[in-house]
């Protein structure tokens, strides 16, 4: 076993993967740039092998790295070992004198790495050492890397290439910015390295947006990395930079709020105060690391990190720059249509050609909440998603394309889960009226999708007042949903005016939407529209049901074919969806989603309904979906996710993704957990 | 993978036309704003002449006049340049001998023919004895007057231009007299990367020989933090350019880095991406390469002079504001007296951060460095970039 093994490690231990095939098996890796937001489309698909890259550095020693936790970007990875694992990241790389002065309060889990200059000659070098065996065989002497910078000219003179003394390529590797435009090996599928140290991020982060696009195209680009960037970090930013998908820090900006006489905390730079003989020594300042470092890692686990981005980010006006760039980004490489509504740079379009769409979820564990407490979380790219799809895509039930009901959201969600709107719905009766909810941030959200995420997990503070922009957002909504649905009447009982080319019925008139007035209204507006547009139809509620369950799988999957020739059966909840009088799928309300059984997959492959992850040749699949498994995938994968499993086109099951599509080009560590195996 | 103009893979997409640092250096020569202000000035007379306390050769003091030429300008420049020079904004492609004449004329009667004055500079922006820049009739003028003159006279060469021939020919006509080399670093990849200063360690070393066969006085420039290099490895790499060329140097100046107008290093100032060095940078290079120029007490190796153009300016080097004048002027008398007291009792609170971004700078691998503000609040300066 060569020392490659640190990587094998790195895939995590599937079950097929022995030491004896593991150099074939280790001869994967994908990378997938979809350019696709939500459904499915065509796909762009792009993948490589693996074992040349892997004999290009194979006299280096790998870290272990397995990815444990993940949000977007921001990833939790387990460092060593997998299965004894002495530190993880978010974390700190030190210096000698950080150790010299910190001693034992610098513990190997919290700095596992040891980072050295060594300038004796120009261009200087980078000496990483490890504090610990974190590379394979997990053995001492703990693994050691050199490599030089090269010479670095700054981002204000991208443009030039010197050409001269290049920076160094293997497990360690620099990169700047004019690398990044001038060096083909950062291209090259075959560079893969541990650790990406951006040289020049703190000149980048003068410029503005270019440090995040420099971050989103190699974040993506290298999901095996881990990535630094030397002199930035501070318990001020590390949420920020972790949102970015930076993995390592350092106390450099500590020891220099240290030598100024302040504190950096995680609120920002601050003098100590004296009444409390606040010390600014480093032992202080590694505190405030701790103690942020705990909140980001925690963040990570529970999904609530872009809350603390956001609060962090108001720490200063270039991080508020850094986010707001970062998220224009993110919602520009949701789709074409999307970025159009976005006002791009140069260098934004050209980032974008890069990117693939951001990492969103379609599916959140249990109890999870999307607090949009600040504007800024209107700015999110999950907002947007939404937003941009009810726009453009969402075709509602096929049955209720007549009459369109507007109604307030309520605090609670899902909506029908609320005393208001069980007192609206004993207001309408019809099943052919479609009922949609007015709210903010997402702008219009239809009765059959307020079961899922984020619809019905946002929370946002309630006033009463609508914003400007939360008011744009609804009447193009709405103007967008009659023009494409072709609804005949409007029951608008939301209290917002609306102004759709269509006739529009007020039913609040001024009342709260509750009144009994308006309630009445509400009643007879729509007793009078399903006499007027639907006059003597009868739907069964099963009917019904499928006609829901089709939109519901429009709007996850970009098709209903497979329920072409479906039936609704069973109680509600969890109603069943059988096809030819066996079970295909249950619909699970709480965890809106579809679960598939074992017989649907072969209709599911040829209707094209599920993103597909194709794996490299080998023995047979018997765990999960590890990164080096995967030989391309197909389709926008999103967190939560049904995906089918192929080898060769033969169709061998189905995973759960617990990764989004960029992570599928390499990613260390468990992408998908089995669902079926056939 | 994305192509750049050239056809080549890379990581993010460069449709620009990839150019060379010497285009960079180049480019903003002809700006309207560049030429409008060549333009402007009469070329009849010199751009500066001043005079200042001096040494001369034996140690005593003097007073020196200063006369900087409005020129055609440097072989160098013509071709590329280096990346800190902003020489070109004062030479022009039409100034003949005549000009060249009038304004030695000119400088002679604004100082009474240097009547109080023992020593005298010739700055010409690029080689006075260079033919292809200045004509050498001129240059005769220059030398033999000033020989006649009893003044010790003091001119700029780049050291490739050092030839035998040309050394003999001047000597003849000044002999004993100095010639200043712009090495800038004793370093290959400095002067190659940092400085574009096209020409190597190797061509100032035989440039030197050849000045000492023909009994020149050798003086050295050597400029302390170039672009694209931290100050930590700006003070580290410095004090082994003095001590490496020390010996060979009659006077070893070294030019704390100052921001000269439309260069390379304007440029990175104007991005934040390089600050002038601190002035404690200095007191401490002076400090450490001290032992190499007086060894045990006995006679200095060398002359060192320390001169930080626009000390205490923001373009210059410079400290927090607050202790800028006493470092400048401490750092001024020991280029004087060559004693290290004159550094005793100098203390500042931004001392310590000066030196935690030595540390950092040499700790951490950020070849350009983390120097942050250094004038106004210090929590300001420490928000998060």
């Amino acid at each position: 076993m060569s020392s490659l093994s640190g990587s094998v490690a790195d895939c995590g231990g599937t079950a097929n993967i022995t030491e004896d095939n593991s150099s074939k098996h280790r001869t994967v890796q994908a990378a997938t740039m979809l350019r696709m937001h939500g459904a499915r489309r065509s796909p762009v698909i792009e993948s490589f092998n693996y074992s040349a890259q892997v004999a290009r550095i194979v006299s280096e020693q790998h870290l272990g790295r397995t990815v444990t936790d993940r949000m977007r970007h921001a990833r939790i990875i387990a460092l060593g070992d997998r299965k004894s694992s002495v530190a993880q990241s978010p974390c700190l790389i030190a210096s000698e004198s950080d150790i010299s002065d910190l001693g034992d309060s610098l513990t190997v889990a919290l700095a596992p790495l040891v980072s050295a200059h060594d300038s004796s000659s120009l261009p200087a070098e980078l000496v990483l050492r490890a504090r610990a065996p974190l590379a394979h065989p997990f053995e001492d002497p703990a693994p050691e890397w050199r490599v030089t910078l090269g010479h670095t000219l700054p981002p204000s003179l991208a443009t030039a290439d010197s050409g001269l003394s290049r920076a160094g390529v293997g497990e360690v590797m620099p990169v700047s910015w004019q690398r990044m435009l001038h060096d083909e090996v950062l291209a090259d599928p075959q560079t893969i390295p541990g650790v990406l140290v951006l040289t020049d991020a703190l000149q980048l982060a003068q410029h503005p947006g270019r440090l995040v696009r420099a971050l989103a195209v190699l974040r993506t680009r290298h999901p095996v990395s881990l990535i630094w960037c030397p002199g930035l970090s501070g318990p001020d930013n590390l949420a920020l930079l972790t949102w970015f998908g930076v993995d390592l820090h350092d106390l450099g900006r500590s020891r220099q709020a240290a030598s100024a006489g302040a504190l950096l905390s995680s609120s920002g730079p601050r003098r100590p105060d004296a009444s409390l003989e606040e010390s600014t020594e480093m032992d202080r300042q590694l505190a405030a690391w701790v103690d942020e470092l705990a909140n980001v890692r925690q963040a990570i686990r529970d999904g609530t990190l872009r809350e603390l981005v956001e609060r962090r980010a108001l720490n200063s006006s270039r991080l508020v720059e850094h986010l707001r760039f970062h998220d224009r980004l993110m919602r520009a490489s949701l789709g074409e249509s999307a970025a159009k509504r976005e006002q791009l740079t140069v260098e934004d379009e050209q980032a974008l050609t890069l990117l693939p769409s951001p990492p969103l979820a379609r599916k959140v564990p249990d109890g999870r909440r999307w607090r949009c407490n600040s504007a800024t979380s209107t700015n999110d790219a999950l907002i947007a998603d939404w937003i941009q799809r009810m726009e453009d895509d969402h075709t509602p039930p096929s049955t209720q394309s007549k009459v369109l009901v507007l109604l307030p959201c309520s605090k609670r969600k899902p909506y029908r889960l609320s005393n208001s709107h069980w007192r609206f719905r004993r207001s309408l009766r019809r099943r052919n009226l479609h009922e949609v909810m007015v709210t903010a941030p997402l702008g219009l959200v239809p009765r059959e999708l307020e079961d899922l995420w984020p619809a019905a997990h946002y929370d946002i503070p309630v006033t009463g007042d609508w914003g400007s922009s939360e008011l744009e957002d609804i009447t193009r909504l709405v103007r967008a949903l009659v023009s494409r649905v072709g609804y005949e009447l409007v029951i608008n009982h939301s209290g917002i005016d609306i102004d759709a080319d269509v006739e529009v019925i007020d039913t609040r008139q001024g009342d709260t939407a509750g009144s009994e007035a308006a309630l009445a209204r509400l009643q007879q507006a729509s007793e009078d529209a399903a006499e007027r547009y639907h006059s003597g139809e009868r739907m069964s509620e099963r009917e019904h049901l499928l006609d829901k369950f089709r939109a519901l799988s429009r709007w996850y999957h970009g098709t209903d074919e497979w329920l072409a020739d479906a039936k609704v059966v069973g109680r509600p909840p969890d109603w069943k969806i059988f096809v030819a009088d066996e079970q295909f799928a249950q619909w699970h309300p709480r965890a809106g989603r579809f679960a598939f059984a074992k017989a649907s997959l072969p209709l599911l492959a040829d209707t094209n309904t599920l993103s597909r992850v194709h794996l490299q040749p080998g023995p047979d699949w018997k765990g999960d979906v590890f990164g080096p498994m995967v030989d391309s995938i197909e389709g926008d994968i999103r967190v939560g996710d049904d995906v089918l499993v192929l080898r060769d086109g033969d169709l061998l099951g189905t995973v759960r993704s617990l990764a989004a599509a960029w992570e599928y080009s390499g990613s260390p560590g468990r992408l998908a957990r089995a669902k079926h195996r056939l | 993978m994305t192509s750049c103009g050239s056809g080549c893979s890379t990581a993010f997409p460069n449709p620009d036309r990839t150019v060379k640092v010497h285009h960079l250096v180049k480019a903003p020569e002809n700006t309207a704003s560049s030429v409008s202000f060549r333009e402007s000035w009469d070329a009849d007379e010199p751009a500066t002449v001043y005079v200042t306390p001096e040494r001369l050769p034996n140690g005593e003091e003097c007073t020196a006049a200063t006369v900087i030429f409005r020129t055609k300008g440097c072989v160098w420049w013509w071709k590329s340049g280096c990346t800190f020079c902003g020489y070109f904004n004062d030479v022009r492609d039409d100034v003949t001998s005549a000009n060249l004449h009038a304004q030695w004329e000119y400088a002679k009667q604004k100082l009474n023919d240097f009547e109080d004055c023992s020593m005298v500079k010739i700055y010409t922006s690029g080689t006075f004895f260079e033919d292809r820049e200045n004509p050498p009739d001129w240059q005769e003028t220059i030398l033999t007057e000033t020989h006649e003159m009893g003044l010790h006279l003091i001119v700029e060469a780049r050291a490739e231009m050092c030839k035998s021939e040309k050394m003999a020919w001047v000597a003849e006509r000044h002999p004993g007299c100095t010639v200043a080399i712009g090495l800038e670093a004793y370093d290959d990849e400095v002067l190659k990367f940092h400085c574009n200063k096209g020409f190597s360690t190797r061509q100032w070393e035989r440039a030197v020989t050849i000045l000492r066969d023909n009994d020149l006085r050798v003086k050295t420039y050597l400029l302390f933090k170039p672009p694209f290099m931290s100050e930590g490895d700006a003070l580290e790499h410095c004090v082994r350019w003095v001590r490496d060329s020390a010996e060979a140097s009659d006077e070893l100046s070294i030019n704390p880095m100052n921001i000269q107008r439309r260069t390379i290093v304007d440029r990175m100032f104007r991005h934040r991406e390089y600050r002038p060095p601190w002035l404690w940078s200095l007191v401490e290079l002076i400090r450490r390469v001290h032992p190499v120029i007086q060894p045990n007490g006995t006679e200095a190796v060398t002359r060192l002079l320390v001169h930080p153009t626009a000390a205490g300016k923001i373009r210059g080097a410079h400290n927090c504001g607050k202790c800028d004048k006493h470092v400048a002027a401490a750092i001024e008398r020991y280029s004087v007296s060559g004693d290290l007291t004159e550094f005793s009792g100098l203390a500042c609170e931004c001392q310590s951060r000066w030196r935690a971004e030595i540390e950092l700078d040499l700790a951490l691998p950020i070849p350009l460095g983390c120097g942050l503000d250094r004038r106004g609040d210090v929590v300001a300066a420490l928000l998060s970039p």
